[in-house]
């Protein structure tokens, strides 16, 4: 037997039950409510990087790290919204939902959660931001959004690859560009042994100055390492945008070869037992 | 008007010769620079027009007629520059050629570079050392070398050295020769460098560092604008001419009346001419372009309607019978061409290389870039139709009105751009 009040339902025993009564209006509005932040949700999703792409240079990149920001917020809005609408706001009964949603988490959506929580720490963090080039587990590719349970990655082939926050929690992550356009990049030349090193690093030094994708402003380094069966050469140089790096690293690799060649340079043909 | 009766405290010289490191380029006034980023930022969601130049062409009924224009505003006239900086030259050079005297000249883009370099070679009877072919340049020549060689014992001026090299792996080897040939020997030898050019040989090649002096002339502020559209106002036109705001009718160079108010004339500087400052650059071909599509017959509508004062009649009628008024367009109502955001990177990358060779064959862009020719050929179409840049016998120019515009769109995608 119960009787209902307007705080919620006065169970047999006297007490209160956590949930209140609500209306058919109150359940349209809690929905409601909901299908307005999964909307504007939506619409950050597809707005930020929208305007992103319509500004120039690191513009681009505070764009993209408003919107976790802005997500997190309509969040946070949208639960302080519906607490009170669906719960009733004593002490007992706030110790006895956080008490429910643990035994849940604990047995149920422990990963689940975990992935939130970690994505939670993120906003406080920002360890990485949309924009960001970081490799995790192998995976390599741009920050394209930061949700709470996880980020999506878009690989050099263009795939989309969704990792949970939970991974960047426990697993050691590369962040190349860190909130910034610059990013090194290193291209490899395997030369034979035998050969007159000072020309060779000039000449790479020429082929890296004038690409048209170099960020000339950043240093740009030959380094030389004699390995056992070659000497490798790595250019080590920055590409204007972190977006051109493939295409900065194709630029040089094509045109490298083709003026050592030219010069009479000999790549090496013997694997190379060290890994570089 | 007799400016030479101006008093020289009073008025900046204009043509003055400075070192490269004390280059300042004019700003923009804060409230343009906000309205400029608020139209920019609505700009961005908006369809991008298919010309720029559609307000250019609906004013133009209002414009000037050309034979006009051209004794109000006439070409500009470098040898007053020349005179400068032979004299600042003179200070630099040791006259007896016992070690390298390399000065550079850096002009930015329609700085007049050439013709100041031209007339600098004729005042001293100096040679030209031409400019090498692209092939010369790739093949490091030995013939051209040898003529370099023979032409440089005696007092010399080169005055496209960014037709010397290309933006290439073996494009620097016959400048990289011929600084090395000058830095050994003993000379005198005025380099032209256009500042594209510099800024990327800087890091290329450390170009700055064969040289004794870089110098460049001030950039013409808003102060020095006033003088160099008044004195070129009165060039040929015997009347004195006033020019005014077409819609407010606010004076943007005032008479030069009586003397007495001759001298105050030069501490008023309109808002306008910062703004011109500004937007050129300071570079005086590019303010006079504006200058010159900015210029009307009659005021604007908005002007004539307004009822004005007793006083206000009086002097316009007054100055119409010594003077002749003339109508600038509002700064706001100027239409500068706008760098549509459907340019790509690569579009960015091609103004880019044009920049730094000043100008470039269009055989050779497809040579330079790592891009297929169709894409580059893509490109250079959009980039026309924006009236961005144009062709002259097969050679890639960026235009004069566009050029302010790309270099602060190049700036800010993080490209390298005349900065010293």
């Amino acid at each position: 037997m119960s009787f209902n009040n307007q705080e919620g339902t006065i169970l047999q025993d006297g007490n209160v039950s956590i949930i209140r009564n609500l209306s058919f209006l109150e359940v349209i509005y809690i929905f409601f409510l909901i299908f307005i932040a999964w909307l504007i949700l939506r619409i950050f999703k597809k707005v930020f990087p929208w305007i992103a792409e319509r500004v120039s240079g690191t513009k681009r990149l505070y764009v993209l790290a408003l919107m976790p920001l802005f997500r997190i917020v309509v969040i946070i809005i949208t639960i302080l919204l519906l607490f009170p609408l669906i719960l009733v706001p004593t002490t007992e009964n706030l110790i006895a939902v956080l008490g429910a949603i643990g035994i849940a988490v604990g047995f149920a959506i422990k990963d689940y959660v975990s992935s939130i929580l970690a994505g939670i720490v993120y906003l406080y963090e920002m360890p990485y931001q949309p924009g960001d080039w970081i490799e995790i587990s192998g995976i390599y590719g741009e920050v394209k959004s930061i949700g709470l349970r996880t980020i999506e990655l878009l690989t050099p082939d263009d795939t989309i690859v969704r990792i949970p926050q939970l991974k960047m929690w426990d697993t050691p992550f590369f962040n190349l560009s860190g909130g910034s356009k610059e990013l090194q990049c290193k291209t490899n030349f395997f030369l034979q042994p035998k050969h007159n090193a000072s020309q060779a690093k000039q000449i790479l030094y020429d082929i890296a100055i004038s690409s048209p994708y170099i960020q000339i402003k950043k240093p740009i380094d030959i380094i030389v390492v004699e390995k056992e069966f070659s000497t490798l050469y790595s250019i080590k140089a920055y590409p204007i945008d972190s977006r051109d790096q493939f295409k900065l690293i194709t630029d040089l690799t094509i045109r490298g070869k083709t003026v050592l060649i030219t010069k009479g340079f000999q790549f090496s043909n013997v694997p190379t037992l060290i890994k570089d | 008007m007799n400016l030479s009766k101006a008093d020289p405290e009073e008025e900046p010289k204009l043509w003055e010769i400075i070192p490269l490191n004390k280059y300042s380029r004019p700003s923009k006034p804060l409230e343009e620079s906000i309205r400029l980023g608020f139209h920019n930022f609505i700009q961005k969601f908006i369809k991008p027009s298919e010309s720029n130049f559609d307000l250019i062409k609906k004013i133009s009924l209002t414009a000037i007629p050309k034979r006009s224009l051209d004794r109000i505003v006439p070409d500009i006239n470098y040898s007053k520059a020349t005179e400068e900086l032979n004299t600042e030259i003179l200070k630099y050079l040791d006259p007896d050629l016992t070690e390298n005297n390399i000065i550079f000249f850096v002009g930015t883009p329609f700085s007049g570079k050439e013709d100041i370099l031209t007339k600098l070679s004729l005042t001293n009877t100096w040679n030209i050392i031409a400019d090498p072919t692209p092939d010369q340049i790739f093949s490091l020549d030995q013939n051209f070398i040898d003529t370099v060689l023979e032409k440089f014992k005696k007092p010399s001026v080169i005055i496209n050295f960014e037709k010397w090299f290309f933006k290439h792996s073996d494009g620097f080897n016959l400048i990289k020769t011929i600084l090395n040939i000058f830095w050994s020997n003993p000379c005198k030898i005025v380099i032209g460098v256009d500042s594209w050019t510099w800024s990327y040989l800087i890091y290329a090649i450390q170009i700055d560092s064969y040289g004794k002096k870089a110098l460049s002339y001030r950039p013409f502020e808003a102060e020095r604008l006033q003088i160099f559209l008044d004195q070129l106002a009165h060039q040929k036109m015997k009347r004195e001419i006033v020019f005014r705001d077409s819609k407010t009718g606010n004076y943007i160079i005032k008479p030069n009346i009586d003397t007495s108010r001759g001298k105050k004339k030069r501490k008023f500087v309109d808002n306008y001419l910062r703004n011109l400052a500004g937007y050129s650059n300071g570079i005086p071909l590019l303010a006079w372009s504006i200058w010159r599509n900015s210029l009307r017959k009659v005021p604007d509508d908005e002007f004539l309607e307004k009822n004005l004062d007793e006083d206000e009649s009086e002097e316009i009628s007054k100055m119409n019978k010594t003077s002749q008024i003339l109508w600038v367009l509002p700064w706001n109502k100027m239409n500068f061409p706008l760098l549509p955001d459907v340019l790509r990177r690569t579009d960015l990358i091609i103004l880019n290389t044009i920049l730094i060779h000043k100008e470039i064959m269009e055989d050779l862009l497809f040579y330079l870039l790592p891009l297929n020719k169709e894409e580059i050929l893509k490109s250079v179409s959009i980039l026309v139709k924006y009236g961005l840049i144009e062709k002259h016998e097969k050679i890639w120019k960026i235009t004069v009105l566009s050029y302010p515009k790309i270099r602060e769109r190049l700036n800010s995608e993080g490209f390298l751009v005349d900065e010293f």
